[in-house]
């Protein structure tokens, strides 16, 4: 039988995702965003570098390099890893992050005219009211800023991405306005942001069917973005919301790392896209990248994390060794990997791992002596169990071990 | 937006925030049941150790004070360790006359329901049963179970439990991925055998929030035409990291009960996180009480378990409310500089820290501007002068991470 038949599948068909015009890109923010985490590191350069090109192995579009305003050495790693993408014939496409100010986009303009590479600036403005209340700005302050900056970003040959921060807490008649104003400036794409972390998937779809009527209304052919944070923990279906919404964009970065508690993980978007059969995308590179991003900026993978977790696939429970067991001994392991998870381990080149503890069960033993290749000897079973009955954790292997040679 | 120095009462919040979020019409229900499976799903954590007893007792008291309607205290066939546990559990909330409700975990077997009764016996209290069967083809085909099998074993263990004089949840497992036909029939065979509740659990962690809304909807009218008065639960495991949309999915398409873990504790990547689900709960407006005790309730439990809760978990993590960033600072700096603490909760946050019992932290390090040193001078009693700030920023700016107040001092001269 094959896994059509064995599984009906209550998500399909979601037809939502296939609603528009463009296939869906990604937009990483890892090397910009992600290094906002308080918690994080800074990378070597090599370090960025080799994160760019994992970037580049799992099929993401487009880079966030770094916000070269920020200071020297900002400027001189951005240099470099936009000098990579020229001399690797890299297709990521490079971008940097400025705030709507001539002191944050000619550094920008300067490291495109230094290595003749096009670069994409993502000038970010605060929009919402509760940003201009505290910072003291009005709407005419804020439009004049916008016309001033994306003018002169264009001038000087920057691909402009206008940013909206705090979008989802911004009135509409302000987003018309400044959106006009950007796109009527020159900005090619713009990108709804939710720096607070404040959407649900309801407020993005509104978001976005306003968003696609403000474009429609300005008769240009103007890309739209989505950026978004965990601080709900809706990111990921925040993101699927924004795709539905009509996003050709969306934002993330590895493991999700960023200001706060941090941005939509892009290891999440591209396993829920695959599933969901939107993209296609070979995904066995991704463990590499989460655990470059891990080590190099010094963050931890949670044991819980969807599909890249050290517990992702691991199993000491009895009943779910039992049938995983019965698979397993009629030569199906494409089923066992199935039984139990939605994710199937080997899609992420990862295999199920089991465990044993004081709810395993015989067959979890069997299991886990034969991943061994060692006999399921009744007696030695017996032990094993007994032992695991008493402990309150998981045993390790030498406590297994030892019960085994008895 | 005219500025000005309005005091924090006349603040205009309605004004300050547009929320896109409301912009649909959504209605929420105003009663949402909840059943917190820590002491159950939440030990099958593959890392986590177990308990000792007197932490799951003072987890039960933790849920209490969240307002959590019932819990599930164990799987009494686990053996006799964890047998004589959940027995001490009921007895507990007998003892302290608690609100919450007990149920514990059977297979549907015979011995397991009949240990379920042993627990009601002992603690004189109602014990729900939550009778769990695989539904879904891929088990029946790797078990060998055809469907009529299925309406015999639920027929007969459901009848027996409800002659035991329990409450009998009638768990499908894997029902996102079974089939609407046999669902339709074990279902009806459930009710009609005297189940009170249907739940609808995703072990796969397969649903996404449309999967979710589907197959609620579906059990609903199922429960409608049968005119049965019982209730739909949801439960639901985060392997995709969609636990909390598909459960806030569930919750609007017509499920009675959600079911979840602290810290989202549970096998493989773990279950539904319950904080996250009140927290969001909260938020939309659905939950009308007090979430300050969630910060005790999930500590308790990291400590009990032995798990940690990383920087970057929402609302719970070191990182939560903590940035290092110039703009950012820069905002809340301004915020509080009107005097208004509602607003500089706000301004950088989705999820206003004090609601549930933190506060927002500025930090130093290379992304930031001088707004954060001002404002770390200024927390520690000292004035904001040039030489200071310069000598702060240097140091941030050469800093490839967060500077600790240790060496933000030391950079001062002590």
């Amino acid at each position: 039988m094959d896994l059509e038949e064995l599984i009906y599948d209550w998500n399909l068909p979601d037809t939502s995702l296939f609603l528009f015009r463009h296939d869906v890109e990604f937009q990483d923010e890892t090397l910009r965003d992600g290094l906002q985490c308080p918690s994080v590191r800074d990378p070597s350069i090599d370090a960025k570098l080799e994160i760019l090109h994992l970037m580049e192995a799992l099929g993401i579009h487009g880079a966030d390099v770094g916000l070269p305003g920020a200071g020297p050495r900002a400027v001189a790693d951005v240099t470099r890893i936009v000098q990579e993408i020229v001399s690797s014939k890299l297709r990521i496409k490079p971008s940097c992050a400025g705030r709507t100010l001539k002191v944050d986009i000619d550094p920008i303009a300067d490291i495109a005219e230094k290595t003749g590479r096009v670069l994409e600036a993502d000038l970010f403005i605060g929009s919402s009211p509760i940003r201009q209340y505290a910072e003291g700005w009005d709407l005419d302050r804020l439009l004049r800023t916008t016309e001033t900056a994306v003018t002169y970003a264009v001038e000087r040959g920057l691909e402009v991405m206008y940013v909206t921060e705090d979008t989802v807490r911004s009135h509409p008649e302000h987003l018309r306005a400044l959106y006009r104003t950007a796109i009527e400036c020159g900005a090619k794409r713009i990108c709804l942001c939710d720096t607070v972390g404040y959407a649900t998937p309801d407020g993005v779809l509104a978001l976005f069917e306003f968003m696609r009527g403000v474009v429609r209304e300005t008769g240009e052919d103007v890309r739209m973005d989505w950026h978004g944070h965990r601080d709900r923990g809706l990111s990921i279906p925040n993101t699927l919301a924004a795709i539905e919404g009509g996003a050709d964009r969306v934002h993330g970065t590895a493991l999700g790392i960023g200001e706060r508690v941090g941005n939509t993980p892009m290891d999440q978007i591209l396993l829920n896209l695959r599933l969901m059969g939107v993209i296609d995308n070979d995904l066995t590179r991704l463990k590499d990248y989460v655990e470059v991003v891990a080590r190099e900026c010094a963050v931890a993978i949670p044991r819980g994390w969807p599909g890249l977790g050290a517990n992702a696939f691991t199993t000491a429970t009895g009943v779910y060794a039992d049938a995983i067991m019965r698979a397993l001994e009629s030569g199906k392991p494409h089923l066992a990997e199935r039984i139990h998870t939605s994710v199937p381990a080997s899609l992420l080149g990862r295999t199920p791992q089991v465990g044993i503890g004081p709810l395993s069960g015989e067959a979890t033993v069997m299991w886990w002596l034969r991943e061994r290749g060692l006999p399921a000897e009744p007696r030695a079973v017996h032990r094993i169990l007994y032992k695991a009955k008493q402990s309150r954790r998981l045993l390790d292997e030498a406590e297994i071990m030892a019960e085994v040679r008895g | 937006m005219t500025v000005g120095t309005v005091p924090e009462a006349e603040l205009p919040e309605r004004e300050l925030i547009y929320d896109w979020n409301t912009v649909l019409p959504t209605s929420w229900p105003t009663r949402v049941e909840l059943m917190d499976q820590t002491l159950r799903d939440g030990l099958q954590t593959a890392t986590a150790h177990e308990p000792p007893l007197e932490d799951k007792f003072a987890l039960l008291h933790r849920m209490e004070a969240l307002g959590i309607d019932a819990a599930n205290i164990g799987f009494p066939a686990a053996g006799p360790r964890t047998l004589s546990e959940v027995q001490k559990m009921a007895r507990e909330i007998a003892v302290h006359r608690l609100r919450i409700r007990p149920a514990c975990l059977a297979r549907a077997r015979r011995e397991d329901i009949e240990r379920v009764a042993d627990v009601a016996q002992g603690s004189g209290l109602p014990v729900e049963v939550g009778l769990f069967l695989h539904t879904s083809p891929i088990h029946q085909y790797v078990h060998g179970w055809t469907e009529d099998r299925l309406l015999a074993m639920t027929e007969e263990n459901v009848g027996l439990a409800v002659r035991l004089g329990l409450p009998v949840t009638f768990v499908s497992e894997d029902a996102a991925r079974s089939h609407p036909r046999t669902l339709a029939r074990v279902f009806q065979t459930a009710l009609g055998a005297g189940a009170s509740r249907l739940c609808l659990c995703d072990t796969a962690g397969h649903a996404t929030p449309k999967g979710a809304a589907r197959l609620v909807s579906f059990t609903r009218e199922l429960v409608r035409r049968a005119r049965a008065d019982v209730r739909v639960d949801w439960y639901g495991l985060d392997d995709r990291g969609l636990a909390v949309p598909n459960a806030l999915a569930a919750l609007k398409a017509g499920a009675d009960r959600l079911h979840a873990t602290a810290l989202g504790m549970g096998e493989r990547v773990g279950n539904t996180p319950m904080d996250l689900l009140l927290v969001n709960l909260k938020l939309l407006g659905a939950l009308d009480r007090s979430l300050e005790g969630l910060r005790d309730y999930c500590e308790l439990a990291a400590r009990a378990f032995q798990v940690t809760v990383l920087p970057n978990y929402p609302v719970l993590g070191a990182d939560a409310f903590r940035t290092g960033t110039g703009v950012h600072a820069a905002a809340i700096v301004k915020a509080e500089r009107k005097g208004h603490a509602w607003l500089a909760d706000r301004i950088y946050s989705g999820v206003p820290a004090g609601m549930f019992g933190f506060r927002q932290i500025l930090e130093i390090g290379p992304m930031a501007g001088e707004s954060n040193a001002v404002y770390w001078l200024v927390a520690q009693g000292l004035e904001p002068t040039r030489e200071r700030l310069d000598r702060i920023m240097a140091a941030a700016k050469t800093s490839d991470r967060i500077l600790t107040d240790d060496e933000v001092r030391a950079v001062l001269g002590g």
